[in-house]
């Protein structure tokens, strides 16, 4: 029970969020503004997250990576892909005003970091048997390289507007994944 | 110096402390009620060492030093001092620096090096006050008073509306600073009574 309600006021803080960073930018937003749009009093946003980056990240998890791990579980990157593009989508504003972050606390960085989790938790690690066999490799390194190819085409996605249609995205993306550069 | 003024300086002082506090509360989830307890204590008797450093270091200096026209000068000082102080917290006041809101497990160590490295003022203020030649009981009532309330509501008050209210706080103490300062200007340096 604590749980179920420990989650409800995560998703109404979340929600909170999302609908003040439609107002301004995500720097500006103070926790006290959370917390009213909430309708919680201000203490109660630290019983749930560190700070408003935490939240991101939060949302992060909950919209783009749980999502998509349920598609990978099931061997459908593609599918998975475009669910998470349909989700970004359907709050263009939120997420148009979260690429804008930078620094430490980026969206980027947080982005990038749920990719290359489930990466790593999903990687059929025996085409980088080659890469691997080096002691100073890991499979994490790998998650990370790739973490940041897929993050950089979604957020330069958001970034030009959305209009490549999302499919045909998850279509190249797939493409550029699998297909090596011949140089 | 009548003791109005005295309490001015002192509440004018004090907000800074306030906003401080404040600033510590908005990072807050609960508070700890003993370590709260422990550093107003220790933040009330620091208060009252700086204040009453920089008030002995003048009072003696106008009283046994060679200065010729002391009082004036003195009076000239702590006019001087108390636009600076007030200008400081205008200053903070503008400047509006960035605070980066999260969660803080905060130490009685934190809350006392905080007052620590504000204390230069607190002397200053002191220092103003012994030019003055204020009530020295009444110093002390009104600091360990003021102390003891802007420390507890501070970290309260931050905790349940955050720190956003600091601009507002710095211009009120600004303003008391000013008010005094400039009730010392008319009254001692050019004769004309204001309070």
């Amino acid at each position: 029970m604590e749980n179920v309600k420990k989650n409800a006021i995560d998703i109404l803080l979340s929600e909170s969020f999302k609908e003040l960073s439609k107002k301004k930018p995500i720097e500006k937003i103070t926790i006290k503004e959370i917390t009213n749009e909430a309708g919680v009093i201000r203490p109660t946003f630290y019983n749930h997250f560190q700070d408003k980056y935490e939240l991101l990240e939060w949302i992060v998890k909950e919209d783009l990576e749980a999502p998509m791990r349920v598609a990978l579980s099931q061997n459908d990157f593609k599918g998975g892909f475009v669910n998470a593009l349909n989700k970004i989508e359907s709050e263009r504003e939120f997420y148009q005003n979260a690429v804008k972050l930078e620094g430490q606390n980026s969206f980027k960085e947080t982005f990038e970091a749920a990719v290359s989790r489930l990466l790593v938790e999903f990687m059929d690690e025996q085409p980088f048997s080659g890469a691997l066999q080096y002691k100073w490799m890991q499979k994490k390194m790998i998650g990370d390289m790739y973490g940041g190819f897929i993050a950089g085409i979604v957020i330069e996605w958001i970034r030009l507007g959305m209009k490549a249609p999302k499919e045909e995205l998850a279509e190249v993306t797939l493409i550029l994944l699998e297909e090596p550069v011949r140089l | 110096m009548n003791n109005f003024l005295n309490v001015l300086i002192i509440a004018g002082v004090s907000l800074d402390l306030f906003a401080s506090m404040e600033i510590e509360g908005s990072m807050l989830a609960k508070v700890n009620k003993k370590k709260l307890f422990i550093s107003t204590t220790l933040i009330t008797l620091l208060q009252i060492a700086f204040y009453f450093g920089g008030f002995c270091a003048t009072y003696f200096l106008d009283k046994y030093g060679s200065i010729k026209n002391t009082q004036m000068v003195g009076d000239i000082i702590a006019t001087v001092i108390l636009y600076l102080l007030g200008g400081r917290l205008i200053f903070k006041a503008i400047s509006r620096k960035f605070i980066h809101e999260h969660l803080k497990e905060s130490t009685v160590k934190q809350y006392v090096k905080m007052i620590v490295v504000a204390s230069l003022y607190t002397i200053a203020a002191g220092a103003a006050c012994g030019l003055l030649e204020s009530s020295v009981i009444l110093s002390l009532i009104v600091i360990v008073i003021a102390s003891v309330i802007v420390c507890l509501s501070g970290v309260y008050v931050g905790m349940y509306y955050g720190y956003e209210g600091r601009t507002i706080v710095y211009i009120t103490g600004a303003l008391l600073l000013f008010i005094a300062g400039t009730d010392v200007l008319l009254e001692n340096v050019l004769g004309l009574a204001l309070i």
